[in-house]
């Protein structure tokens, strides 16, 4: 398994499957990719805030960003502290 | 409390912003229900089709963000403890209650992933594991231990006796190859278990190695199960 090219192809579906959730406009879609394959997608999250997006545009990537937490937080309770 | 309660509440704000279900409908579910279950089984909200399109979108998202998270916050994907790897396989196969799949970690003698191969996929019940298919897989990457993974669709984590059975198959032909299981985790809804932890794994040779397809049926009753 070439380790690089699977992470891009990974890469890839992510920022896909995100662009279909968020439905975002192909302008902003395009600036989300160029943004994440720069900085990555925890930092892409960690600022958002600050990047210029219009306020719709953020309460959606907010709203994403608040469901992938929720769900990470629900799934460390469920392991009990593992 | 107040932080759970805010984490909930940002919860149902998202997934009504990204799916389009309604807050009170969310809300009312999550009154008697645990909330996650709307992305585990979304028909319970009754959604239209596109609501359900969404939701199952999301799912896909979270489930493909999650792994692509822990690869690069780690560059070299390797397990010090049942609880690491646990955690890692359960991202991975978190939740999925469509069907059974076997995974099988390669790894290298400092148990960092050299491949990670899907095996078999099954149904809600059942899959077929091809030992052989694991041994070739093994040779080629020079693997020196090998992880297996999979996961009860049915949501329990408990090594059933067949589970243990099939670990002490894959330990007959790879242990004179000195290729060793490390760990037979086990993945049901979001949690997990370890052989190894638990103290069940076979670890030495017990009879001739026997490479005819294994079938592997999640076994529902409990009182069948081994207790961990």
């Amino acid at each position: 398994m070439n380790k690089t090219i699977l992470e891009k192809s990974k890469e890839e579906k992510v920022l896909e499957l995100m662009c279909a959730v968020l439905e975002l406009s192909e302008q902003t879609e395009q600036r989300v990719i160029k943004i994440i394959k720069t900085v990555g997608l925890a930092s892409f999250f960690n600022g958002f805030e600050t990047m210029k997006f219009t306020e719709e545009e953020k309460e959606r990537i907010r709203a994403l960003k608040h469901v992938i937490e929720a769900k990470a937080k629900s799934i460390e309770v469920m392991e009990g502290g593992k | 409390m107040g932080t759970k309660v805010q984490y909930t509440d940002d919860f149902f704000h998202g997934l009504n912003k990204l799916t389009g279900i309604p807050m009170n409908k969310i809300k009312n579910y999550a009154k008697e229900n645990n909330p996650f279950n709307i992305l585990e089984h979304p028909n319970v909200l009754e959604p239209n089709q596109r609501q359900l399109e969404k939701i199952n979108k999301l799912n896909e998202f979270i489930a493909t963000y999650n792994v692509l998270k822990l690869e690069q916050e780690k560059e070299k994907i390797s397990f010090h403890s049942p609880n690491e790897s646990g955690q890692y396989f359960a991202s991975l196969l978190g939740g999925m209650k469509d069907r059974e799949r076997f995974l099988v970690a390669f790894l290298d003698n400092s148990n960092s992933i050299i491949e990670l191969q899907t095996i078999s996929e099954g149904t809600t019940n059942m899959t077929m594991v091809y030992p052989r298919e694991i041994l070739k897989m093994a040779l080629a990457n020079d693997s020196s231990n090998l992880l297996l993974v999979h996961n009860h669709p049915g949501g329990s984590v408990k090594a059933s006796q067949e589970d243990v059975a099939i670990t002490q198959r894959i330990v007959d032909i790879f242990k004179p190859l000195d290729i060793n299981v490390i760990d037979h985790i086990i993945i049901g809804g979001y949690s997990f278990s370890s052989m190894a932890e638990n103290g069940i794994l076979p670890s030495d040779k017990m009879s001739i190695a026997n490479y005819e397809p294994i079938e592997m049926e999640e076994v529902m009753e409990l009182d069948e199960e081994m207790e961990i």
